[in-house]
């Protein structure tokens, strides 16, 4: 039995009447959605595609009935008369050849498995951020997404945001020289969440499942909803999570590559089971940039009051900012925009709007997969250097590090049996 | 009994085992000064010309322009030993875990009588201002004397000449409770007239921080800064560590548990290290020994998932050996999924083939095959396509898939009309990923591949692949 369950064969009749018409939808048709994964981010994606008039909800997934109810209960509300059906397993929505494009907001250990098999059943896939758990994913993604020839956009929605553009508009005029230093942090760090003792999951909920590629733990709730964010098992912490929203306006507006050097300092949490960063910094290395990351918050002008941000820094002036602010020094003046530099970037209909466009178009969104593969490599690496506690140097034309065995071997997360990665 | 011993060990406390250490150890330890040159130290908030070796001596002139002379390393709990003179007028010190650039430390001051201000908070041997010696040394100038400063955790003790000058516990000194219990050992310049000077030679260090039998009581205290240190010191301290941090592990509470995980892993991470073979043999060999002492289950977890860091092609049995567990099975697929030895690849392959494993252990040794990549296993894999378990075959199908060797496209597409129908669709999804493996080194075949897969496609999916692949391939000629 393949990962796609043996529910993917469908009578002939059914797969001649597609075989001329696979793929394509027609202006006039509604793009049929299913949402996987409505625990937390899961429900803000429905509310946001159920906000787009050519979009239908069709199905919803979740290995917990109990969010999976309240979910179906709320479409329900939210898209009146339209019956949606419920899933516990997503290889069952998979196969659903009326399902044009799934989103997915698992936990981090699922995503890009979730997002492979649909790929592999012909879905489109809207993926919530971080983009994968290892550079093995990261990789099996962008080739699988070739290879189906689907459209993918990550689920980074500050991306859209006019402030985001203007900072590109900004730092692309060439207003500031040029930026040989970024600057990024994201306050706090993960908790210890204590020492709870195992439980026996609830019936509502199929722990097994929830693991998935995972490696088989006992269950407490700690490691389940919401804070599964501090295990390694499943996540890289709070720098995993954020490193994607404002690592995303630098490489952006900078056209990053891949870093030479990788160096993390940091400890996890020794009051508790969490093992992600307590605090962590990161110093990277690029051609002709070196960009930093910190938990702690940092002692330049701009950085007080922003939990998260970037700086920039040029040879003629510096621009802080955080998702929908910014502030730039320029000339001994501090200024909120600067009007002569034009408005250069396009700017987005919407997140979720433009990728809807895009599974009409066929062409990929703003937060395609290839950019975002070289916009969390970093981060992915950076995990592995916080693990190891060295300095790591990265040979691009490899996709390998250099002269680290140990660390190479951290570059894929073994999957637990019955899962595997599709490459 | 190995194991019992190092249980008792570790209950040990940290006072209890500071009684054991004899009283002057560094008098035998490592040189830290090679009486040469001063490789291994720089000079830190100074001018390095206040610096010089003479005679096999390290000494420092003038007024205080010096800073300090730090080492290059830095030392948690050690004994120190040197040597020191002091002319007429002399007035110089000791500092122990010292912070650069910061220039935060703890001082042991080295001082003549007359320099005020003359008393026990501020003479040689005290911890200059926080703790007053109990036995106030000669201090004659112009002689020379022995320093010995022995640093356990949080317990200091000087002595000047053999003779026991200060004690000292820095939780109960308030200015030094939060102090770093870490630092670089530094010499601090002369600084109290242009023409004084300082001598210091003989300078020798014993590293406890390197000691096993030193940090596992570390690791089980209560006092957060003393098991920082030995969680610091774990990636010091080696192999020897790794039997006491697997009985942690067995622990009942869970504290101590999450500390012996914690630890174990920076004894691993550290023997990774490039270069550092001679380490990560000791540490694989430390492990497989603790493999066969058939420990409880967590203790056996750990040491697997370990050998996936540091283990070698030693590792590729005796992790095939652990497969027939359930419990213990899938880390030491993983790990052997992560050994590039080739004889990692034969043992999956084995296990891939071994009808007493259970079968989702086979699917998944067969399935980690896919992973490494390695194309040796493909004519094995074959084999495997007539077994008869049929979850068995269809992995073997997705692998060989994965693997994209032209070697198995025949049988790859023959199994595309299988008569246990389940296998179908793996055997599409195989050939599809085949053909796009071979898309630039044999179109023609591709080509083939595709339009077959096309042919025997009955999901959306399978259809839109094999025509996106066919799309490809169109485009690139």
């Amino acid at each position: 039995m393949t990962q796609l369950g043996s529910a993917t064969a469908l009578g002939a009749g059914a797969w001649l009447a597609q075989r001329t018409g696979a793929q394509t939808v027609s202006a006039n048709e509604k793009i049929v959605v299913g949402h996987i994964g409505v625990g937390g981010m899961g429900n803000e994606h429905v509310n946001w595609f159920a906000g787009l008039d050519d979009v239908e909800i069709a199905a919803v997934c979740d290995v917990d009935a109990t969010h999976l109810q309240g979910t179906i209960d709320r479409v329900g509300t939210l898209r009146p008369g339209r019956k949606v059906d419920g899933y516990r397993d997503l290889r069952e929505l998979l196969a659903r050849d009326d399902i044009d494009a799934v989103t997915i907001a698992t936990p981090d250990h699922w995503h890009a498995l979730a997002a492979i098999l649909a790929f592999e059943a012909g879905k489109d896939v809207y993926g919530e951020k971080p983009l994968c758990h290892s550079v093995a994913e990261s990789h099996a993604m962008v080739r699988a997404r070739k290879r189906h020839d689907r459209v993918f956009q990550l689920g980074t929605q500050i991306h859209a945001e006019e402030n985001y553009h203007r900072v590109v508009d900004i730092v692309r005029s060439g207003v500031l020289g040029q930026i040989h230093t970024v600057n990024l942090w994201k306050t706090g760090g993960s908790p210890g969440l204590g020492y709870p003792e195992p439980q026996t999951p609830p019936a509502t909920l199929d722990w097994d499942l929830w693991q998935g590629p995972a490696a088989e733990r006992p269950y407490v709730p700690e490691r389940c909803h919401f804070s599964y964010r501090y295990f390694f098992d499943y996540s890289g912490g709070d720098f995993a999570d954020f490193w994607c929203h404002i690592s995303d306006i630098a490489f952006w507006a900078l056209g990053i590559g891949e870093p030479k050097t990788i160096d993390a300092t940091g400890e996890p949490p020794l009051d508790g089971i969490a093992d992600t960063p307590n605090w962590i910094d990161v110093d990277f290395t690029f051609e002709d940039l070196h960009l930093t990351w910190t938990s702690k918050t940092p002692d330049f002008p701009g950085a007080a009051g922003r939990g998260i941000g970037a700086r920039f820094v040029g040879e003629t002036g510096t621009l802080v900012c955080d998702y929908f602010s910014r502030v730039i020094y320029l000339e001994g003046k501090e200024l909120d925009d600067i009007p002569e530099v034009p408005q250069a970037t396009p700017r987005s209909p919407g997140h979720q709007r433009l990728f809807v466009d895009c599974v009409r178009s066929r062409q990929q969104p703003e937060s395609h997969l290839d950019y975002v593969h070289t916009m969390t490599l970093p981060m992915l690496l950076a995990c592995i250097s916080f693990r190891l506690g060295r300095k790591l140097t990265w040979d691009a034309a490899t996709q390998r590090f250099v002269g680290d065995e140990a660390a190479n071997r951290m570059l894929d997360i073994p999957y637990r049996s019955p899962w595997w990665l599709p490459a | 009994m190995r194991y019992r011993t190092l249980r008792l060990a570790a209950c040990v406390s940290v006072a209890a085992l500071l009684m054991l250490l004899p009283a002057a150890l560094g008098a035998t330890g490592d040189a830290l000064f090679n009486g040469k040159d001063l490789s291994g130290w720089q000079v830190v908030d100074g001018d390095a010309a206040t610096w010089t070796v003479e005679n096999g001596e390290i000494v420092t002139r003038g007024a205080a322009t010096g800073g300090w002379l730090a080492t290059d390393a830095e030392y948690g709990s050690f004994a120190l030993h040197l040597e020191f003179q002091l002319s007429q007028v002399g007035n110089s010190g000791v500092l122990i875990r010292g912070l650069a650039p910061t220039s935060v430390f703890t001082e042991v001051q080295l001082v003549v009588p007359w320099n005020p201000p003359e008393d026990e908070m501020h003479c040689t041997g005290s911890l200059y201002g926080h703790v007053a010696v109990s036995h106030w040394p000669d201090e004659t100038p112009l002689t020379w004397r022995t320093m010995d400063i022995i640093c356990r955790g949080r317990e200091i003790e000087t002595r000047v000449d053999g003779e026991l000058t200060c004690t000292a516990n820095t939780a109960d000194v308030p200015a030094l409770a939060e102090a770093s219990l870490v630092g670089r050992i530094g010499l601090q310049s002369s600084h109290s007239g242009p023409d004084e000077w300082v001598r210091f030679r003989n300078i020798r260090i014993e590293d406890l921080d390197t000691d096993p039998a030193w940090v596992a009581p570390l690791l089980a205290s209560s006092d957060a800064k003393l098991l920082a240190e030995g969680l610091r010191c774990s990636r010091l301290a080696g192999a020897g560590l790794i039997p006491a941090t697997l009985q942690m592990l067995l622990a009942e509470a869970a504290p101590p548990r999450k500390i012996g995980e914690e630890a174990l892993w920076r004894v691993l991470a550290a023997a990774s290290e490039p270069g550092q073979e001679t380490k990560r043999a000791a540490a694989e060999s430390t492990l497989l020994r603790c493999l066969v002492e058939k420990l409880d289950a967590p203790a056996r977890v750990a040491i697997v998932r370990g050998l996936g860091l540091v283990g070698s092609e030693a590792s590729a049995e005796p992790l095939r050996n652990c497969l027939a567990a359930s419990w213990v099975s899938g880390p030491s697929l993983w790990s052997l999924e992560r050994i590039p030895a080739a004889a990692a690849s034969q043992a999956l392959l084995t296990a891939g083939r071994d009808t007493a494993l259970l079968e989702p252990t086979r699917v998944a040794a067969i399935h980690a095959l896919g992973v490494r990549g390695d194309r040796s296993v493909v004519p094995g894999l074959i084999g495997l396509l007539g077994d008869e378990s049929s979850a068995v075959v269809s992995a073997a199908i997705d692998t060989l898939g994965v693997l994209g060797d032209p070697r198995a496209a025949e049988r790859l597409v023959g199994l595309m009309r299988a008569r246990d129908e389940s296998l179908r669709p793996a055997a599409v999804g195989a050939v599809l990923r085949l053909a796009d493996a071979i898309a630039t080194s044999d179109p023609a075949l591709a080509k083939t591949l595709f339009d077959r897969a096309l042919h025997a496609a009955r999901s959306e999916g399978h259809i839109n692949t094999a025509q996106a692949g066919l799309r490809r391939l169109e485009a690139g000629r």
